[in-house]
């Protein structure tokens, strides 16, 4: 280490340690470093390397000192960095050289300073670790068995606190009084369970019951009982870590068919529980990024291309190529899973509730609402604070896995918000769209997303709307000083912004739909940078009467400005038409075919009845109660309508999935070689909005249809000319622009084929191409790009409520 | 001479990015170098971002450069920029 002879000297002599003279460091770690057990690490780490100083809690994060030889503190510091707690997420090490201090040996972890207010430490709920699960299955150890372990490394956090600081009082623990043993472990800096909140064990926690549909318990081996149970094709309803689960065996039909018909769910996919990874991989191809992601402590679920032959039931995923998967992550989970036979390929494991409802979390509230559903309840009496669906990730072939439903695992993990002094910009409350609700609070140039809260029509997702808000501004210890919500001056979100904004008289900001989608994908790529944004969804409300949904945006974090579009659909009966595909079928054979399209054996097909399709048709034709639309979404159920994949949208995005299913069961490239184009670049007068028209593609569509081609080569050939036309409209934009960067966001980029290809396209013309990495493309993602426009806005010295007045409702005042 | 001449990320995708370079938008391959991230400060030679730098590095490299700029200017040449390719 070092190069000087050493000399032995009275002084060096009395302090000599190792082969290096002693060194004094300071290290301060930031990122999520508290509540994760890293203290704990660092004192083992001190001790391993014979050095004494401290470690402890403190504003900006952990403050380490340590004394000893040189090369001991290398070491250390080389392993702080590289082998931290697993629930830690380190920003930054800053380490710098101190002197040497008087003290007496060994290493301690000091309490947190006198008035010093540490910032609110509620982590993510984890997986269960590998030592939990070795103690949980070995006999010889005192926690064998138990259903609801954990240590520093793993369990509940975020569904079980109740207020901050993090401690176990302030959490649904608080009821339970540790017994000494574990009182001893939790008071041990040596031992895993040093400071772990939520331990318990058989002599003091809470237990594990199984209970008949009406709430009485049944005696015997409740895990035992309820493998059995499941075992012979029963549904049992099964307490997780954010709410209950119902589940049932995956393997036979109509145990899986009973299910969907109890909970009201047409043919939206089920996911499934496995064993293990080695088992999933029999069920589905798993790209090994995907599978990396599944074991870590998020264990989310992740929806894969599903092998033909998976042994599992048709009901379980009924028209989809896919299989949503996951691996048990509470003990409960694991002990279930183990007790049932090998060739139990998988269970169904889906979110306790009926279709569209928020999940059960409460055990009163299981038997109310679960009581019909199930044949069993396998609960325990650790309450849960707050429901928290599985967060749903999206397998890809060409880049990490894309989250679609971002919960348990993720949130409240903050994420950063780009832009220089971001960290500048005051508090506030972004309360996200309509569908797939998520809002934010942001805190110190960091976005905290709440988890996905649903569909606000449902009353029971709009209350728990409402009591989240509450809920993170308590956690967080968020006053805003704005809020922010979508330009959609009737969605209930923005209704409730105003009235929120009302109480605690603070400015609105509105931001349009798809500016907002634009800013979550730079947000997501920590980019602040001008880029082109193509932003493909169902709907969203425009700043000029009309509903977007295919755009091409000109975008930053401040500013936005629309270059091209989806030539418009006149779409009959608005939202009737998201429901009906075949009124978006009416629509694309109006803009194909002109005003006698009625006449065409394609509108017969989709309304056979006649007086149907002609009032059908007179709405079109007189444009009366059509909404005018450049909706991407509403583009591809009219396809699948034209096609006969799927006439009805039972749940979001339902037809446009089997566009893509069909799509993907095209293996050949065949049918796209030689293409021409089948999409036209219209410039509008001005020459500021392109439109994009692909009446060439639907009557190609129609025809070759009607003769009998093959309907996957057809989907696929839909896929590639949708995606050549946004390669031309971008790469003009480029052109015009200068800029190289192109983000994609909205929903329609769950679509993995029509990304995939777009992607590829793009980076052949040249573009740097940003796709969302940790929050998902669709409206889930919305209160991130709020977050970051407004907090850009206020940096750059604009007062939220003063700027961009055209986008801007006083909605104050209504 | 051939310089590799320091930038700093301001966008990636998956073995491209987009590096700022005195305020020059300058797309470059993180081929070699595919553990960037958004914000580092990197080495970039003919389009290629060959290594990650220090903050301080970086504005080390760049006084030097600004330095040579002027010498060529007066007809002097005689400094190098750190980080000189081959």
């Amino acid at each position: 280490m070092t190069s000087r002879p050493r000399e032995w000297t009275a002084e060096r002599g009395s302090r000599w340690l190792g082969r290096s003279p002693p060194e004094r460091k300071r290290w301060l770690v930031t990122g999520q470093v508290q509540g994760v057990g890293f203290r704990p690490f660092v004192y083992r780490l001190a001790s391993s390397y014979a050095l004494s100083g401290f470690v402890r809690n403190d504003t900006l994060g952990v403050t380490i000192e340590a004394q000893g030889p040189a090369d001991h503190l290398v070491r250390f510091d080389r392993t702080l960095r590289k082998q931290f707690p697993p629930l830690a997420r380190i920003e930054r090490v800053d380490c710098c050289s101190i002197g040497l201090r008087e003290e007496s040996p060994g290493f301690r972890i000091e309490p947190s300073g006198e008035g010093q207010q540490t910032s609110a430490t509620v982590t993510i709920d984890a997986a269960l670790c590998a030592d939990c699960l070795r103690e949980l299955c070995d006999p010889a150890d005192r926690r064998f068995g138990h259903g609801l372990i954990t240590c520093t490394h793993c369990g509940p956090r975020y569904t079980i606190v109740r207020r901050v600081p993090y401690d176990r009082s302030h959490t649904s623990m608080a009821g339970f009084a540790m017994c000494s043993r574990c009182q001893d472990e939790y008071a041990d800096p040596a031992n895993r369970r040093f400071h772990a909140q939520p331990i318990a064990c058989h002599d003091c926690g809470p237990r594990v019951q199984l209970a008949d549909p009406s709430g009485a318990v049944l005696a015997g081996d409740p895990l035992g009982r309820a493998a059995d149970l499941l075992l012979s094709g029963r549904i049992v309803a099964v307490k997780g870590l954010g709410g209950f689960h119902l589940a049932v065996r995956a393997d036979v039909e109509p145990p899986v068919r009973r299910l969907r018909e109890l909970k009201l769910r047409d043919t939206k996919p089920f996911a499934l529980l496995c064993r293990s990874l080695s088992t999933a991989e029999h069920l589905v191809r798993l790209s090994a990024r995907a599978a990396a992601e599944m074991s870590t402590p998020a264990c989310p679920i992740v929806l894969a291309p599903r092998r033909p032959d998976a042994p599992v039931a048709q009901a379980v995923a009924p028209g989809s190529h896919r299989l949503g998967i996951m691996l048990p992550y509470t003990p409960i989970q694991h002990l279930l899973v183990q007790m049932l036979s090998p060739d139990l390929p998988a269970l169904v494991m889906t979110s306790g509730n009926r279709a569209a409802e928020p999940l059960v979390r409460d055990n009163a509230e299981a038997v109310r609402r679960l009581g019909g559903l199930c044949d069993a309840i396998l609960w325990h009496d650790r309450p849960i604070e707050r429901g928290v669906d599985d967060s749903v990730l999206l397998d890809l072939q060409d880049g990490p896995p894309l989250p679609i439903r971002r919960a348990r695992g993720y949130v409240p993990a903050a994420l950063p918000l780009p832009g220089p002094g971001a960290d500048g910009a005051a508090d506030g409350l972004c309360l996200g769209g309509e569908l797939k609700n998520t809002v934010a609070v942001v805190r110190g140039g960091q976005a905290i997303l709440s988890q996905h809260l649903g569909d606000l029509s449902h009353p029971l997702a709009y209350e728990q709307f409402r009591a989240t808000i509450r809920d993170l501004c308590g956690l967080f210890g968020v006053a805003p000083a704005w809020i922010a919500h979508d330009l959609h001056p009737l969605y209930l979100s923005s209704t409730h912004a105003r009235t929120l904004a009302r109480e605690r008289d603070v400015p609105l900001l509105a931001i349009q739909h798809h500016h907002a989608h634009a800013a979550a994908v730079l947000a997501d790529n920590r980019c602040s940078e001008p880029v082109l944004a193509i932003v493909c969804d169902g709907a969203g409300y425009g700043t000029d009467q009309t509903v977007w949904g295919g755009e091409l945006l000109w975008a930053d974090l401040l500013d936005f400005r629309r270059l091209a579009r989806l030539r418009l659909l006149r779409l009959p009966g608005g939202n009737a038409a998201a429901r009906d595909t075949r009124r978006c079928g009416m629509a694309l054979l109006y803009a194909a075919f002109g005003p006698s399209f009625a006449q065409h054996p394609a509108a017969a097909r989709l309304f056979p009845v006649r007086q149907e399709r002609e009032v059908i048709a007179q709405m079109i034709v007189q444009g009366v109660c059509c909404v005018p639309s450049s909706s991407a979404g509403r583009l591809f159920d009219g396809v699948a309508a034209l096609l006969d994949l799927c006439t009805f949208n039972h749940h979001e995005a339902q037809a446009a999935c089997c566009v893509e299913a069909a799509a993907c069961v095209q293996r050949s490239e065949a049918a796209l070689q030689g293409m021409t184009p089948l999409w036209r670049l219209h410039d509008d007068p001005q020459g500021e909005l392109q439109e994009i028209d692909l009446a060439p593609l639907v009557r190609h569509l129609v025809l070759q249809h009607a003769v009998g081609a093959d309907t996957p080569a057809l989907a696929a050939l839909f896929h590639e000319q949708l995606a050549w036309a946004w390669e031309e409209a971008a790469s003009r934009a480029m052109e015009r622009t200068g800029l190289r960067i192109v983000g994609l966001s909205g929903g329609v980029f769950c679509n993995e084929l029509l990304t995939r290809r777009l992607t590829e396209r793009l980076r052949g013309r040249g573009a740097i191409v940003l796709r969302h990495l940790a929050v998902p493309p669709n409206d889930g993602g919305l209160a991130l790009g709020q977050a970051a426009i407004a907090a850009a806005r206020a940096t750059a010295g604009r007062s939220p409520e003063t700027r961009h007045s055209a986008q801007l409702i006083r909605s104050g005042e209504v | 001479m051939c310089l590799a001449v320091p930038g700093r990320i301001v966008a990636c995708d998956a073995d491209q990015a987009m590096a700022d370079l005195h305020g020059n938008r300058v797309p470059v391959s993180i081929l070699f170098a595919p553990d960037v991230t958004v914000g580092d400060w990197v080495l970039i030679h003919a389009g290629f971002v060959i290594q990650r730098l220090e903050a301080e590095a970086a504005r080390r490299s760049w006084a030097l450069l600004a330095d040579l700029v002027e010498n060529e200017a007066r007809g002097t040449a005689t400094g190098g920029a750190e980080g000189s390719g081959p």
